[in-house]
């Protein structure tokens, strides 16, 4: 079933203008290394889309090729249907990037203040103070911030310009569970505004609590693409987890199972339908132990997915 | 022709020449701000002239002259160099390695910032603090060195130090450009030592 996963069809032309930013056929090397290969993705006005895989999938590089800081190899990127390069398009951007350091000695006041005089038409500063939550923190330094504090304050920075499309670049890393929250209704509010978001994670949850659209990444390649309850769709229904002695190729014969996962001393099995799968184990291993079965969510699916295209991936169809 | 595709190429953004104006002014009070709070730096960069300075040319040879011309007035060029050398450098240097190893740049990149202010402001926060560190060693020379001099001498050599800080800078710069952001004070001691024996 994993196998019938396509690329996305190309969009005609007549959806253009509804295309904010896109990836064409784009390949991007560092040396040696393929970062990216052949990835197509489109995301569309108004809506958030989420570029999810695993770390070093190639969701970062994808991100500052739509931004222009580096040239894809081959292939293209587009922004407002132009060249992410071009000045214009950057006024209608807003960037929230992994960064390692940031001026410490300056005030979020100070940074908020210097950034929105970079755009035409910023927020006022209160307005992103609050939608950030850094009332209270406006006079701090951003090196007495905490590391959440600090992810707030990358985010003020994105939306101070009030872009028309905005790049998250895995925005709720280090931030707790009530600051993620926060920042996802924050990200809803944005687009309730009419602004367009991509936003790579690899939180799972994430994508499915914000996108409209998941592309999933792994290893340079988009794998899957579609809205979230079509990528779980792909993937069967229930998650058995047993411990047992039976091999994986017998796993893999059971009728029903959609895909075999060796962690640890268990197996995770993947099957449309629990019961029948259970009762075929039980009858085959009479040993079998630590049986669980759970409903997939989105992990499953991501799991799946991306083990899939391993390059000694098996799969069982 | 070639210039008429490179302006076609990359538009430039309609702004009002206040709103740039504004920009440049905003990115240079920050750059200067950032570095000021910065007390690795000004500690280092201010103290370090002006104590040479106290020490060598106004407690131990303050009566000895070189060439008729007294040691207190003739080492506020020599250590009005060595402070505009290590502020410029320094300044320029760190910063720019710093933020563009560690990712802070292409934000500021990624936002419709006119790259050359940022480069701006690293050259004028320098030329500022080599101002500061010159007038200082002025303010103790004329007032516990018993400096004197023209007015118009006054202000040529402090005008010459100040403008010595924008070659500094762009060494810096290139130095901040070519080096990591863990490198490149080892690096930069590696010229601004040897060059001060120059100064």
């Amino acid at each position: 079933m994993i196998a019938e996963l396509e690329q996305p069809q190309q969009t005609d032309t007549a959806n253009s203008e509804l295309i904010v930013a896109s990836l064409e056929g784009v390949n991007k090397n560092y040396g040696n290394v393929r970062a990216l290969r052949g990835v197509d993705f489109r995301v569309r006005a108004g809506e958030v889309m989420a570029l999810l895989g695993p770390n070093g999938a190639g969701k970062t590089t994808a991100v500052k090729l739509l931004l222009g800081l580096m040239p894809p190899n081959s292939g293209r990127a587009r922004v407002f249907g132009g060249d992410p390069t071009n000045p214009e398009n950057r006024m209608r951007t807003g960037a929230m990037l992994q960064v390692g350091r940031v001026p410490e000695t300056l005030r979020v006041r100070e940074h908020i203040d210097l950034f929105s005089t970079y755009y035409q038409k910023p927020m006022a500063s209160a307005e992103v103070l609050a939608a950030a939550g850094l009332d209270k923190l406006r006079d701090r330094k951003f090196g007495d911030l905490s590391g959440g504090q600090r992810q707030r304050v990358l985010f003020a920075l994105a939306i101070c310009g009030d872009p028309d499309l905005l790049f998250l670049d895995e925005p709720t890393v280090g931030l707790d569970v009530e600051a993620r929250r926060m920042l996802w209704d924050e990200i809803r509010k944005m687009v309730a505004r009419g602004k367009t978001v991509l936003l790579t994670t690899h939180y799972l949850q994430e994508a499915d609590a914000l996108a409209d659209h998941v592309a999933v990444i792994n290893q340079g390649e988009i794998i899957a693409e579609g809205t979230p309850s079509e990528i779980k769709a792909k993937t069967a229904g229930k998650r058995i987890r047993c411990i047992t002695n039976l091999s994986v190729n017998t796993l893999r014969q059971i009728p029903g199972v959609t895909g075999v996962r060796e962690d640890r001393e268990a197996f995770e099995l993947n099957a449309v339908e629990a019961e029948p799968v259970v009762r075929e184990l039980l009858a085959r291993d009479a040993s079998l132990s630590g049986l669980e079965v759970t409903s997939a969510g989105l992990e499953d699916a991501f799991l799946a997915l991306t083990q899939d295209t391993a390059p000694d991936g098996n799969h069982s169809n | 022709m070639s210039t008429a595709s490179v302006v076609l190429s990359h538009p430039q953004i309609q702004r009002s020449p206040s709103h740039t104006a504004t920009i440049y002014l905003k990115e240079a009070k920050y750059e200067f701000l950032k570095n000021l709070r910065l007390r690795v730096y000004t500690a280092s960069v201010l103290s370090f002239p002006i104590m040479f300075y106290v020490l060598f040319g106004l407690v131990l040879n303050s009566k000895q002259a070189i060439g008729g011309t007294g040691i207190p007035t003739y080492l506020i060029a020599t250590y009005g160099t060595f402070g505009v050398m290590g502020a410029s450098l320094f300044g320029a240097a760190a910063g720019l390695a710093s933020d563009r190893g560690l990712g802070w740049l292409q934000v500021k990149r990624a936002s419709p910032m006119p790259p050359f202010a940022y480069f701006a402001a690293k050259v004028v926060t320098s030329m500022i603090f080599s101002a500061i560190i010159v007038l200082a060693l002025f303010v103790l020379g004329f007032t516990l060195g018993g400096v004197r001099m023209p007015l118009a001498d006054f202000a040529r050599l402090l005008a010459t130090l100040v403008a010595g800080s924008l070659p500094f800078s762009a060494m810096g710069l290139a130095l901040g450009y070519f080096t990591g952001p863990n490198s490149a004070p080892a690096t930069i001691n590696l010229i601004y030592l040897p060059m001060s024996f120059c100064s």
